[in-house]
């Protein structure tokens, strides 16, 4: 790619930023920081919520892996998808009502104490961390793609990029970016699989066989069994896609932006279908790029499938089409970051700043100042982490992520709406137990101990690859035997939280 | 690639002289003003889609193998490919006029270049309708204000052109030359295109600055000219007012003429056409409509203005009602030579003088009233402790107890209830006619006693309605008056005749004498008693007059006239039912 093609990929990723100046000169105070003021409607919501959510891995990765693996691929959509049906039946309303800023605020209008609160914002953390992690890797193989340089180095930049776009723009930006991304990479996707089909005269069965020559799997491209040869990985994997989503604090305090619950149903309702159509269009696009592109040449220029698209893009439409989608991929992955960064800062300087150390006596400023400073140092760290691991699909790191948040922050949002003999020890021994055992078993899985290209050289202790299947029952299990041991002294009224999340008399009301 | 954009920027440079050119012609900014109807939307739909037709033909011919054809487009043969910049005014349609407007625009563009044929053509009819319609959501969607910033612009004008490299990669997926044309036309048409919306938007933006300038500056003009015309309302004569008030509007606003009137006749009129407006006035129907209605009326035809001369250059005015406080309307006319000189600023500027002129006759009337009431006061302050009554009935009674005793205890008792009468008088603004009856008899009894040789006094009523009410002090001072100046000479056989009449739903009390009457100038300033100069004489009458006005409305003012045989008359009628006016 030639560099006039790259000042075109530069210039519209900056159009999608100016949007975010916009926005950021009115996002001053720390509510709107966190939560763009309440002010977004339930389908410009769902907008924003399918923005943080259809991530680079969504995009490069799944068309990447259904380009390689065919159905397997098509499995980790599914998935994403259908989590959407927890969130909106169990999570999203409660954790409108009962919530304010950030993910721990829910729990703890049920248990107020510090302790709970502290240990939901480092897992919260952790999690946005992780997640941030294969957005970055995404990035920085875009960057690689188009000018050739080193992917440490794009990853460096792309990394700082980022933070200090979110330090300085804050939630009512972020949320922004996330519609105009999301309008963005919906029209191009859809434009691009229309190119697609007409590439082979709208029909269907032609667009197949050709899927049969380009890839070395043949007619075995649509069954089952290529990615996931075990039924015990593709169960596990499919249980922590689906409960995963519902335990991921950038997407929870989404429900935070808007009004009232109608609002809140109306926004995940929107984003489904968002979400729904776009895995469709990335399936396409997968079939796509086995069709068009090949196997071969596919993992000639990146062994991870990571790149499908881009270089779909760029066999269909040259330079300008490849400059085009690169920056809408680029734009999403800004967009996600985005998103996490907030959730991640947010756990840090609303619930351990301002609650813990402080004991809730800070002007907004200070707040704000912190929330930016962390901001920073989430930054950092995922950046580090990041330039570790470029080999790995960054649909597969991302759904690490989901095994992280369905055994640690799902187990304890759901028995805290749900069930009335929960204690808050149990709360804080479930987090734990599901936080330290999935991270565990992660390290002593194949992708850090691995024979070959493993950071640990040696045989792995665990053979999952997806160990959710072992790590979400430890998370349920610790939660519900540490409330019967150790039950609470004096119990709330459950009945009136009950109906406080689920009729929401608005404690946000008070406080405004 | 580098000189194709340079080409295109060229172009656009001609297509954006074409676009200022536009901005400047008045009524390009009167289709700015009005929005929201269908025929607007139409008109709109209509305007950008010539405009987008202009653009096409600003545009160039590509053809495989031979790059560019650097001429105008006229004709396309099957195997070349327009070029076009259509896309911008589509664009800008869809901006500045909403979803309906860009898609109106984007099907003219679609269409003609539908017609003119060539590869991509199915592209092109495709592209411009669905570029309008997004770009009209998208600029509803991003800004509240009706023109979005031109920087929005530049971000917004980046993708119509990517959208359209798309459509034609959709419709011509093995044509190896559509691959060619999007890598070498993509990037400058995505440039130059953004450019030149951004470029258009501000040009907008200006357009409608100067509009915004011109309300602001409605308003300061309606301001100065209320601020200036108070002085003149508080002075002179009604006539004096008028035409001072023309000239003001006159000077101050750019219109073709001004004409003043009250319910009547012309008060004054200043401007073209200054010879024959004058005079008496005919009713036409806008002009009675305006009185009726008190709302602002507008004439756009000469027709609707039925001047009496055929000649008359004025075609259209603004008939602007003025409410005076005491209910009647006066109209301040701005005549027009063009209807299409009444622009909304103008109307505006009607709307901000009727209102400010009318607080400003308000302002004036209550200084007036005030002024009066104060006056009365004062007047009463005088009387009580008036040396010269006082003295002269002290002396009165001196002498009648030498006399008739009687009588004169029966003086001294009226003298009691005058000057009682006379300190409770600031507290209230309207008394019962009985009281007031009170207070007038007193007088009597003590002026018939002084004057008994001289002066008659006879009283012509049937009976006082008790409820009626009356501002305090009243018909007293008529009667001082005709006992001073109008019987002032008379030696003996002087009569006054005070009468008090029912006449339907009012009350006309009227004070008569037999003496010199007043001098016709005096009457004349009477039929307007403003603010009469402050001769000796008429500051009884005139301070009962205003207050008579102020309290019980236009209808109660005091009549003066001189009897066929010899004396004056000075009456005022006042309604049986009053509710009292708010000052």
């Amino acid at each position: 790619m030639n560099f006039t093609y790259f000042l075109f990929f530069i210039c519209i990723i900056a159009c999608a930023l100016i949007i975010t100046n916009w926005a950021a000169e009115r996002s001053s105070t720390t509510f709107q920081f966190y939560t763009a003021a309440g002010r977004l409607t339930g389908i410009q919501n769902g907008m924003a919520i399918a923005g943080d959510y259809i991530s680079a891995a969504s995009f490069l990765g799944i068309v990447g892996a259904i380009a390689l693996n065919g159905y397997d691929g098509f499995l980790y959509s599914l998935g994403f998808l259908a989590s959407y049906l927890v969130v909106l039946l169990f999570v999203a309303e409660p954790v409108h009502h009962l919530g304010k800023y950030s993910l721990a605020d829910v729990i703890c209008t049920r248990f107020p104490s510090n302790r709970t609160r502290f240990i939901i914002a480092i897992s919260s953390f952790i999690i946005s961390v992780f997640y941030m992690i294969p957005q970055l890797v995404a990035s920085g193989l875009i960057i690689r793609l188009l000018l050739h340089v080193d992917y440490s180095m794009s990853v460096l930049i792309i990394g700082s990029l980022m933070t200090v776009y979110v330090v300085f723009g804050g939630m009512a930006a972020t949320s922004w970016v996330q519609i105009v991304k999301t309008i963005l990479l919906m029209s191009s996707t859809f434009l691009l699989s229309l190119i697609v089909f007409s590439y082979y005269n709208w029909d269907i069965r032609t667009l197949i066989d050709h899927v049969k020559v380009g890839t070395p799997l043949g007619d075995q491209f649509f069954i089952p069994g290529h990615l996931l040869s075990n039924p015990i990985e593709m169960i596990s994997l499919y249980v922590a896609l689906i409960l995963g989503t519902a335990g991921l604090p950038h997407i929870l305090i989404r429900f935070y932006t808007v009004k009232n619950a109608a609002e809140v149903r109306k926004s995940v309702l929107s984003a489904s279908w968002i979400i729904g159509f776009f895995y469709l269009i990335t399936l396409v696009l997968g079939l796509g790029v086995a069709a068009v592109i090949g196997y071969d040449q596919l993992i000639a220029v990146d062994s991870t499938g990571n790149l499908a698209a881009p270089l779909l893009a760029k066999a269909l439409g040259g330079d300008f089409l490849l400059a085009f989608i690169a920056a809408v991929a680029f734009t999403t992955v800004v967009a996600v970051v985005a998103g996490l960064v907030i959730s991640a800062s947010t756990a840090f300087s609303y619930d351990i700043y301002h609650h813990i150390i402080k004991k809730g006596k800070t002007t907004e400023k200070e707040q704000l100042r912190a929330a930016q400073w962390s901001a920073l140092a989430i930054g950092l760290i995922s950046t580090l982490f990041a330039l570790g691991l470029k080999n790995s699909n960054v649909t597969f790191l991302v759904s690490l992520t989901f095994i992280i948040a369905a055994s640690s922050n799902l187990p304890v949002i759901l028995l805290t709406i749900y069930w009335k003999r929960f204690s808050q020890t149990g709360a804080i021994i479930g987090l734990v137990s599901g936080l330290v055992a999935s991270l565990i078993l992660l390290f002593l899985g194949p992708h850090i101990m691995h024979m070959e290209n493993g950071w640990i050289l040696s045989e792995p202790i665990v053979h999952l690859y997806n160990p959710g299947i072992i790590t979400i029952p430890i998370g349920f299990l610790g939660a519900i035997i540490g409330s019967l041991l150790f039950p609470d002294k004096k119990q709330i009224d459950f009945d009136s939280f009950y109906m406080k999340a689920q009729m929401g008399m608005d404690i946000r009301r008070d406080n405004r | 690639m580098k000189e194709l954009t340079i080409l295109l920027l060229e172009r656009i440079g001609l297509l954006l002289v074409i676009a200022f050119v536009l901005t400047r012609i008045p009524n390009f900014k009167a289709l700015l003003y009005r929005e929201g109807n269908k025929k607007i939307t139409i008109i709109h739909a209509f305007i950008f889609g010539l405009f987008a037709i202009a653009g096409t033909h600003l545009g160039f011919v590509f053809e495989q193998g031979e790059g560019f054809r650097h001429g105008f487009i006229w004709s396309v043969k099957p195997d070349q490919m327009v070029i076009s910049l259509s896309l911008i005014a589509v664009v800008i349609a869809g901006l500045l006029g909403g979803p309906g407007v860009g898609l109106g625009a984007g099907m003219i563009a679609g269409i003609h270049l539908g017609f003119l044929g060539g590869v991509g053509w199915l592209a092109n009819v495709l592209v411009n309708p669905m570029t309008g319609l997004l770009a009209g959501l998208t600029g509803r969607f991003f800004s509240k204000a009706r023109v979005i910033s031109p920087i929005q612009a530049l971000f917004i004008g980046v993708f119509p052109p990517i959208l359209h490299m798309q459509i034609l990669l959709i419709l011509y997926p093995h044509h190896e030359q559509m691959l060619d044309f999007v890598n070498v036309a993509g990037l400058p048409l995505v440039l130059s295109n953004s450019i030149a919306i951004a470029v258009f938007t501000a040009m907008i933006g200006v357009v409608l600055k100067e509009q915004e300038n011109e309300a602001a500056f409605a308003t300061k003009q309606a301001l100065t000219i209320a601020e200036e015309a108070l002085p003149l309302l508080k002075s002179g004569t009604l006539r004096d007012q008028a035409d001072g008030l023309a000239h003001l509007l006159f000077e101050r606003l750019h219109v073709a003429a001004i004409s003043i009137m009250s319910q009547k006749e012309v008060l004054a009129f200043k401007g073209l056409g200054a010879d024959y407006h004058n005079g008496q006035l005919q009713l036409t129907p806008l002009l009675k409509n305006a009185l009726e209605t008190k709302q602002i009326q507008t004439a756009y035809t000469k027709l609707e203005l039925s001047c009496v001369h055929p000649e008359c250059p004025l075609e259209a005015a603004i008939i602007i009602p003025v409410i005076e406080p005491n209910d009647t309307t006066s109209l301040i006319n701005l005549y027009f030579r063009k209807p299409q000189h009444i622009r909304p600023v103008e109307l505006m500027l009607a709307q901000g003088i009727r209102q400010l002129i009318s607080k400003q006759l308000k302002v004036v009337a209550s200084e007036n009233l005030q002024a009066s009431i104060r006056d009365a006061e004062l007047r009463n302050l005088q009387a009580q402790i008036n040396p010269h009554f006082l003295f002269n009935t002290l002396h009165l009674i001196a002498t009648l107890f030498r006399i008739d005793p009687n009588r004169a205890r029966h003086i001294t008792i009226q003298l009691a209830n005058f000057m009682r009468f006379n300190l409770g008088i600031a507290s209230e603004s309207l008394i019962s006619l009985e009281r007031e009856w009170e207070h007038v008899k007193a007088y009597i009894e003590i002026i018939q006693a002084r004057f008994s040789n001289r002066i008659h006094i006879q009283f012509h009523s049937n009976r006082i309605p008790s409820h009626v009410l009356i501002p305090p002090s009243t018909i007293q001072p008529l009667v001082e008056n005709s006992v001073q100046h109008g019987l002032k000479n008379v030696k003996e056989n002087g009569r006054i005749i005070i009468s008090v009449q029912a006449k339907g739903e009012w009350l006309e009390i009227s004070v008569e004498d037999n003496g010199i009457g007043f001098s016709s100038e005096q009457i004349k300033r009477s039929s307007w008693l403003s603010n009469p100069k402050k001769t000796h004489q008429g500051v009884g009458l005139n301070n009962v007059n205003q207050r008579l006005i102020g309290l019980l409305g236009e209808r109660s003012r005091l009549h003066i006239e001189n009897l066929p045989t010899r004396g004056s008359k000075v009456y005022f009628t006042i309604p049986m039912e009053t509710r009292e006016k708010p000052t």
